[in-house]
């Protein structure tokens, strides 16, 4: 099989505005995450990673939205990188839950805002902003939505009807997502816990990041996508299996694409958003697909969970740790809150990394996993 | 490995209408709203399924549509469940549920709305109902993209990253809503089709089926008789209208018979009202269009809207030979008023103006078979809602130009001409005019008495052969008839009778009777071409022929091919000679083909 590489990447979020930024940071133990108080958003007090609003990129008049201006600066750094001709073979993807779903908060609703808030409305400003040429591609397939951008990409780099995809991705915590988790019981009383026996839920995160990946390298040391699946519980459209066994399932076939077995894994990004059913449930799949020995984080405690970016986010970074050879630590573990307990990282490792392997699961069911490996 | 993968079965849900593989399945106009209808066709399910009352209006849509759509033969247990996938798409994502999620926040956020502020939930009601666990995915995109669902479908399967496969679109916003939803799978089963763009599109896009178009008016003037009346009476008593040239200024005059309209110019001008100065194509275009339209008689015309589509190969060609015998001596001399209505279009346009047709004019010449394409292409205005009534059909007058260019051919006969004959040698040129009127349903039920019958199927395809000769094979002609009948769902023991194209040419009458063997051998239905009656009238013989193939139908009538002696020996058929009164005719095919090899069959049938 032909070979994709990541030829660009960036990652914009409140701890920093380029890859390079937020890996610094994160191993310097940099958290976005605080405590707000912020009444527009919710009643109560609480935690999350949010940008401030002073970043230079959110101001100025434009006639973009919060939405379209995070995904516009972070394509901006990436082309940078990798500056390929968007009128010539070149695809764009964007990820997205809710996309512009503020707008309805305080808009009339009326048709014209209906068709502004829609993503596809996005994706056509966001596409002819840039100059990309083909119709661009929207997934909002819930939290998986950002790996399946690079699932997606990587096909269409294969197909061999696209050189390059950029792939991109956004969500803005609005009144609407805190208030539906908060239905939920869903959002933790401080920064998450991801797989700690005291977890209580998830800390939500706002955040955009790109991702180029492309049919031919860019440097030495470009990273690859070497294998990719999803797979659904067919179980519930809130919680996840009781078993495991759809993530694993994924996990083995993305191996099988990548032409690896589960020791030739070196680290994993779990999705781990720090409830009490998905931590377990990821536990359970790795421990299915005898992975449980390898070292493992979750990046939620940095980040928060950011919904549509945060499969791409925590693959640029789990990227970045293949390149330097070190891994973060899972920020907010210190005793195993799973019945099968896993290797978390809880201190800035260094190791000889070849691949990892990145996974997410979301509402609806879906499972996503992800295998980048070096040359 | 590009693979042949299949759509083994298709559901769509739009206006309130279940279809399933295309044809309906339920339809609830009476639903006041969408829920009421969802729920009506949740009852049709005969299923107890106690989720279904907790899903919003958009998954109860597309999980309604996924249960029709593997209803009725899909054995879910050929797969293994993570060998089934569901890739959905829509415009506005949840937005329906999104609204009502933001109105429930103020009191107290609903979290089983807030579950459904996500679309991909659709695509995870329909795994868990069906325990299906293969790669699930969800696109928002501004229209449905059947060309990216294909090929990323399509992808997946040749991938073997699934073996089987729901896809397609789930839309639902305030009161507008669509499901479309495809089972593509590898192996062909029943009435599968081919999963490919255009399938999908055209699946997609379930176009309601064409209204029919009926046949309420004819009007027509050949050698035979001024109208349908005076030439239904030729029929009956044999008597063809070929005769030595009286009208035209020939030196053939004597030589060649030909079948002239019996009228003068002059006496053609009086009965119509016009200048005598008018072309001859006009004025018989314009007798037969006004018999047409008084015979249809269609009440409170005046508020539809009314098309005149009308053929004709050789427009004011009759004044343009007068206008040079002049000028061909000084080119300063010549009446140019000879000429100003010299090409096809004014014909057409003086006609129309006549009968007072405002709504729809075009003019349509692709020689013998103009006028058959001007009633098909009538009656595609129809089906398309376009226009209410066209009024269809053509004129030719026979002119100098005419008659000397098909003597040059070599293809006229110096006796009266003898279609399908083993010793025929030739066509007599004809002069005429025929219409139909082709009214809508709608139109049909306010006439006063029944339509005569419905133009049910048309076809038109090109020979690819020659400029002036068939092929030996008939393709054209045979892919004519085959359309025809394809278009009208009939087969060919459905034909009661056969209105020949039938020149009398040694080429066409071959090349013809050839299609005619390879489609209708061994059981032939009675054939005859009415040319041996009228000679062959070019622009015009379509729509008299269809005039004649409309009476049959009306009237239970088999027309005679006069002349006819010997059989071809080619065929093993051969036309009927005798004119036959009350026999049952449903479906009557009507040939025409032109130079160009632009062959069109017509079919009509009763109502």
């Amino acid at each position: 099989m032909a070979d994709v590489f990541i030829t660009a990447d960036n990652i914009l979020s409140p701890i920093g505005v380029t890859t390079a930024d937020n890996f610094e940071r994160l191993k310097a133990g940099k958290t976005g995450v605080r405590k707000h108080y912020n009444k527009l958003l919710a009643d109560e007090p609480f935690y999350a990673s949010l940008f401030d609003g002073n970043e230079a990129i959110l101001k100025g008049n434009t006639h973009y939205t919060k939405f379209e201006r995070l995904i516009i600066a972070s394509i901006t750094d990436a082309l940078k990188q990798y500056p390929c001709n968007l009128a010539h073979r070149t695809a764009l993807i964007i990820c997205s839950t809710k996309g512009n779903i503020s707008l309805l908060e305080t808009g009339d609703n009326t048709p014209v805002l209906k068709q502004r808030i829609s993503l596809s409305a996005s994706a056509k400003l966001i596409a002819d902003h840039f100059g990309f040429t083909s119709q661009p591609l929207v997934i909002s397939n819930a939290c998986i939505s950002g790996l399946m951008g690079i699932i997606t990409g990587k096909r269409l780099i294969l197909s061999g009807e696209y050189d390059n995809v950029v792939i991109t991705g956004a969500d803005e915590i609005s009144k609407f997502i805190l208030s539906g988790f908060g239905s939920f019981q869903a959002i933790s009383s401080g920064p998450c816990k991801p797989f700690d026996i005291g977890r209580d839920g998830i800390t939500l995160g706002e955040g955009a990041a790109t991702m180029i990946l492309s049919a031919h390298q860019n440097s030495g040391d470009d990273v690859k996508v070497t294998g990719g699946a999803v797979s659904n519980d067919a179980n519930h459209i809130s919680a996840p299996s009781r078993t495991g066994e759809e993530l694993k399932q994924a996990i083995t076939k993305s191996l099988a694409e990548a032409n690896l077995g589960n020791t030739d894994i070196d680290f994993i990004s779990a999705h781990g958003t720090a409830t009490v059913y998905n931590d377990e449930m990821e536990a359970k799949a790795i421990t299915l697909a005898n992975m449980r020995h390898i070292p493992l984080n979750s990046l939620k405690g940095y980040y928060g969970h950011t919904l549509g970016a945060a499969g791409l986010i925590e693959s640029i970074i789990a990227i970045q740790s293949l390149k330097q050879n070190i891994m973060i630590p899972s920020l907010g573990f210190e005793e195993t809150g799973t019945t099968d307990s896993l290797n978390i990282c809880t201190e800035l490792l260094s190791g000889h990394y070849q691949n990892c392997l990145k996974t997410a699961s979301g509402f609806g069911g879906c499972n996503a996993a992800v295998i980048f490996s070096k040359k | 490995m590009k693979q042949t993968n299949y759509i083994t079965s298709s559901c769509i849900i739009s206006n309130h209408t279940v279809y399933k593989n295309g044809t309906v399945l339920f339809s609830e106009q009476a639903a006041t709203d969408v829920p009421g209808f969802l729920n009506a066709v949740y009852k049709t399910r005969d299923i107890n399924y106690a989720r279904y009352y907790k899903m919003d209006n958009l998954n109860k849509l597309g999980w309604l549509a996924s249960e029709i759509l593997l209803s009725g033969g899909f054995d879910k247990t050929k797969y293994r469940p993570e060998d089934i996938g569901v890739i959905l798409s829509n415009r506005n994502s949840s937005l329906d549920t999104d609204q009502r999620y933001l109105k429930s926040v103020a009191d107290g956020a609903s979290p089983s709305l807030f579950v459904y502020t996500l679309p991909n939930i659709v695509t995870g009601e329909i795994c868990i109902r069906n325990h299906f666990k293969g790669e699930d995915a969800f696109f928002i995109a501004e229209d449905f993209d059947a060309d990216f669902i294909t090929n990323y479908v399509g992808k997946l399967l040749d991938d073997d990253v699934l073996q089987a496969c729901i896809c397609g679109w789930v839309e639902l916003l305030g009161k507008e809503y669509k499901a479309a939803l495809f089972l593509i799978e590898k192996v062909k089963t029943g009435d599968a089709t081919l999963f490919t763009k255009e399938k999908v599109t055209k699946i997609f896009e379930n176009k309601k089926p064409l209204q029919d178009v009926f046949i309420a008016g004819v009007g027509v003037i050949t050698a035979m008789g001024n109208n349908v009346a005076e030439c239904l009476s030729s029929f009956e008593r044999g008597e063809a209208g070929m005769a030595d040239i009286t009208h035209l200024d020939t030196v053939h005059a004597g030589k060649l018979p030909v079948a002239e309209v019996k009228m003068t110019n002059v006496e053609l001008a009086d009965k119509n009202g016009m200048d005598v100065g008018m072309s001859r194509t006009t004025l018989l275009s314009l007798t037969a269009a006004k018999e047409a339209l008084k015979d249809a008689a269609i009440p409170r015309i005046e508020t539809l809207r009314v098309g005149f589509v009308s053929a004709n190969t050789v427009g004011g060609m009759d004044k343009s030979e007068d206008f040079f015998i002049d000028f061909i001596t000084d080119n300063s001399k010549g009446k140019l008023k000879n000429v100003f209505d010299h090409e096809c279009g004014s014909m057409t346009e003086v006609v129309a103006n006549q009968l007072g047709i405002k709504d729809y004019m075009t003019t349509i010449s692709t020689a013998c078979s103009s006028s058959a394409n001007a009633i098909f292409y009538g009656a595609r205005l129809i089906r398309n809602d376009v226009v209410d009534i066209v009024v269809a059909g053509g004129a030719d007058a026979l002119t100098k130009f005419t008659l000397n260019g098909f003597n040059t051919l070599m293809i006229l006969d110096k006796e009266f001409c003898k279609p399908f004959d083993e010793n025929r040698r030739g066509l007599n040129l004809g002069e005429g005019a025929g219409y139909v009127v082709l009214v809508s349903e709608k139109v049909m039920k306010t006439l006063n008495r029944p339509a005569y019958c419905k133009l049910s199927g048309y076809n038109n395809s090109n020979d690819a052969y020659h400029q002036t000769a068939s092929s030996p094979e008939g393709t054209g002609s045979y892919l004519a008839m085959k359309g025809a009948l394809n278009k009208a769902g009939l087969t060919t023991s459905d034909i009661d009778y056969i209105n020949l194209h039938g020149t009398g040419t040694p080429n066409n009458d071959n090349a013809e009777g050839t299609a005619v063997k390879r489609l209708f051998d061994p059981h032939y239905p009675p054939m005859s071409s009415t040319k041996s009656f009228t000679g062959h009238t070019l622009g015009a013989s379509g729509g008299i022929e269809a005039v004649f193939s409309v009476l049959a139908i009306k009237h239970g009538l088999i027309y005679p091919n006069l002349r006819f002696e010997t059989r071809m020996h080619e065929f093993s058929f051969e036309p009927e000679t005798r004119f036959k009164k009350g026999q049952a005719i449903s479906h009557v095919m009507s040939n025409s083909f032109g130079f160009g090899g632009n062959c069109s069959s017509l079919i009509f049938s009763k109502i």
